[in-house]
């Protein structure tokens, strides 16, 4: 052996060394199983095509009776003298479904990576119906506590939204415990509502009132078009990434009866002191939903004229004082307290 | 396209049937006979070699095929009877079946040689359709009756397991020789690659290289198993170009092989590319970094030739054949390489430069040495030279 050639079988003991060591550092972390994908496109679809690529295959035939032997025959003599055209007739065709074949592949890949990437992104995310819209914590207690007044008794006024019992149902996205559809119940009007916590459930279904267990937009989907008199959600939205808040709303719309109302409630982002508060107590609050954002989403589905109604007032003890005097200082107190101080929670409320 | 060397002026070895007139062999003429002279086709390259080698002054070789690609010199079969009658030396393109020739054989009166390219065993075409299977049947059955047969007076195998196979189907072994293929391996090193090709591959560059039509004995399925290997171990996955023809009478590999890759999740990392013309290759070879070969039954495999001619190096899994087209210079492993030593090989020789360098220098050497075409028109006279003795 000269002096610089490989020793091959050296190399292959050190390869089958490096080998073992890889198996072994790769079978005690191994990368996730691997999920076998159906081919998109049809596989024979080419194999059809290759199978009637050869024109001299089409069958002679004459319907000359007598003559149809001598007809015959000239066909195949033509057929022969026409060898080198159908050949190149051949070739071509023969080229062209293998150049198909590769651009179908080469689609059925593109296509297959595109579904793997946003397989990829979806399963990046947080899982969207087993924990999403579920509090670890009742914030609306912890809310209670800080502010004095229990936010669910602040929504007896959007029951003047819902003056008549014959209107039709009312849909409730996110009941939790079921507070608004108690008040629901007090005014004669019938509501249900769904919330994928059990626990909350179980607590409102203690009160009595209409409240299933489901992922809510889920449940609204199920409901007849144009069968609800009403559509209210508290708070419940900005659990719900942007791309489902949208479903909702759709779904909202097109399951109201005409004339029917939708409330939608948030918390006041406009209001600094809302990012300090009722935004900080909660963590799984997800998305961020501005007035004139979730007002404009909403005019986005359909709804008309969306009205934007605050409500929860900051109480008077936080706000700075003397902004009601007419000096250089009240003005700057009274900006500050529009800026600091607005109210912590806000309304969309619009009819179909 | 170039000229041949023959007619090139370009040194040729001295054709055993020219020779010195007192050993001339009767026959001034030679008939090549063979089922379709085709292009991008080993055997057709192998033809046109043994055509140009054989043909000097004074002697007239002709090819007699069924069906001939445009622009090939070929003569219908209907106009090789009587060249055989009249005592032409006969060399049958032993590859497949075919009936015809058989028939026509029946004719010759003169010597007949045998080239034979080896028969892909039937098992490898169990999900081909029956078409090909009783094709490949056939060709099974006349290449045995050929070995048998006392009119052939030699044979030329394209390998050492060829040759074996003869002798163990009753070929007379002191009449068989080796002697390698001809290829168009000069003509591809000397080919300006097609430049659309080249952009088109440089813009996504294979790592790995493979080139030989989608068919079970290829082994393309056991590459891509090999690249899955290379991900579990290197955590990453290296690009595949496939490039081969595929044909539709071998069943489902392609399916198969797409949807394995998918199993695999190798989409991404492999690419496939049809029959290609010789510019496109040669594209095809510079835009590579290793040729993997992984074939299960090959008689010669003259893409490991063009690889290692052109400076691509060969990792290749055991086969006799594969051990003796790359000589000394290849790296091919042991019989018992499982995929995860294939897929080290393989990381190997894409991550060490200086070694990939050391390997590509050891087979191109390796393999210019014994399949250029002035070596291969030596290994012809050799083989042919007993003629010229019986004469």
């Amino acid at each position: 052996m000269a002096a610089d050639e490989i020793d091959i079988e050296a190399l292959v003991a050190e390869l089958r060394s490096e080998a073992t060591a890889l198996r072994a550092a790769a079978d005690s972390s191994p990368l996730p199983p691997l999920e076998p994908l159906a081919p998109v496109a049809d596989p024979e679809a080419i194999d059809r095509l290759l199978a009637l690529s050869d024109p001299r295959e089409a069958e002679l035939s004459s319907h000359r009776g007598r003559l149809a032997p001598a007809v015959l025959a000239v066909k195949r003599v033509v057929q022969r003298l026409l060898t080198p055209v159908l050949d190149r007739q051949m070739l071509f065709n023969q080229r062209l479904a293998a150049w198909l074949g590769q651009v179908e592949e080469e689609i059925d890949q593109e296509l297959i990576r595109l579904v793997r990437r946003v397989t990829a992104l979806e399963s990046s995310l947080p899982p969207l119906v087993a924990s999403e819209g579920i509090s670890p914590v009742d914030v609306e207690d912890l809310e209670a506590e800080l502010r004095g007044v229990h936010p669910a008794t602040e929504r007896r006024r959007y029951l003047a939204y819902f003056p008549d019992a014959a209107a039709g149902p009312v849909a409730e996205i996110g009941c939790g415990r079921g507070a608004f559809l108690a008040l629901l119940r007090e005014a004669g009007v019938r509501g249900f509502g769904f919330d994928p916590d059990a626990r909350l459930i179980a607590a409102a279904r203690d009160q009595g009132v209409d409240a299933r267990v489901a992922d809510p937009v889920a449940a609204l989907a199920e409901e007849e078009p144009g069968s609800l008199g009403g559509v209210v959600c508290f708070r419940y939205f900005e659990r719900l990434p942007l791309t489902k808040l949208m479903q909702a709303l759709r779904l909202a719309h097109e399951k109201l009866r005409p004339g029917g109302v939708i409330v939608a409630e948030a918390r006041n982002l406009a209001s600094l002191i809302v990012h300090t508060r009722s935004w900080a107590l909660d963590p799984t609050l997800r998305q961020p939903l501005h007035p004139l954002t979730l007002r404009f989403l909403v005019s986005e589905v359909g709804f008309a004229r969306p009205e934007i109604v605050y409500s929860g007032e900051v109480e008077p003890r936080a706000v700075l004082e003397g902004a009601g005097a007419e000096t250089e200082l009240a003005r700057n107190a009274a900006r500050l307290n529009a800026l600091l101080f607005a109210p912590e929670v806000y309304a969309i409320v619009a009819r179909k | 396209m170039r000229s041949s060397p023959a007619s090139s002026g370009e040194t040729t070895a001295p054709s055993a049937i020219s020779g010195p007139p007192a050993e001339r062999p009767r026959a001034r003429s030679i008939s090549l006979l063979l089922p379709s002279f085709a292009v991008h086709d080993a055997v057709g390259h192998d033809t046109a070699g043994i055509r140009d080698a054989l043909r000097v002054p004074g002697v007239t070789v002709r090819i007699f095929a069924a069906s001939a690609a445009p622009g090939l010199e070929a003569e219908p079969l209907a106009a090789a009877q009587s060249s055989l009658e009249r005592g032409d030396l006969v060399i049958y393109q032993q590859s497949t079946g075919w009936a015809e020739g058989e028939r026509l054989l029946a004719h010759a009166s003169g010597p007949i040689v045998v080239r034979d390219h080896g028969v892909t065993p039937g098992h490898f075409f169990a999900a081909s359709d029956a078409a090909l299977q009783s094709e490949v049947a056939a060709g099974e059955r006349q290449r045995a009756a050929l070995a048998r047969d006392p009119r052939v007076t030699r044979f030329l195998a394209t390998s050492p397991l060829t040759a074996r196979e003869l002798v163990s189907l009753g070929a007379p072994p002191e009449r068989v020789a080796v002697v390698p293929p001809f290829s168009r391996v000069e003509e591809l090193a000397a080919a300006v690659p097609d430049a659309g090709a080249l952009r088109r591959l440089t813009a996504r560059p294979a790592d790995v290289l493979f080139v030989g039509r989608l068919a079970p004995n290829k082994g393309q399925h056991r590459i891509q198993r090999i690249l899955s290997r290379y991900g579990d171990l290197f955590r990453e996955v290296p690009r595949l170009r496939l490039v081969g023809k595929s044909d539709h009478r071998h069943g489902d590999y392609a399916s198969r092989l797409r949807r394995e890759r998918i199993e695999l999740r190798l989409e991404g990392a492999v690419e496939t590319v049809g029959e290609v013309t010789e510019p496109v290759l040669k594209a095809a070879y510079l835009c590579s970094r290793v040729f993997l070969c992984c074939s299960l039954h090959e008689g010669f495999c003259v893409p490991l030739v063009e690889a290692a001619w052109l400076g691509v190096p060969v990792v290749a899994a055991h086969l006799e054949t594969v051990e003796h087209t790359l000589g000394s210079g290849g790296l091919v492993l042991p019989p018992d390489a499982d995929d995860d030593l294939l897929a080290v090989s393989l990381h190997r020789v894409l991550a060490d430069a200086g070694f990939r360098e050391r390997l590509v220098e050891q087979q191109r050497e390796s393999v210019r040495a014994r399949f250029s075409r002035a070596a291969i028109a030596r290994d012809l006279a050799a083989g042919l030279a007993p003629l010229h003795e019986s004469a």
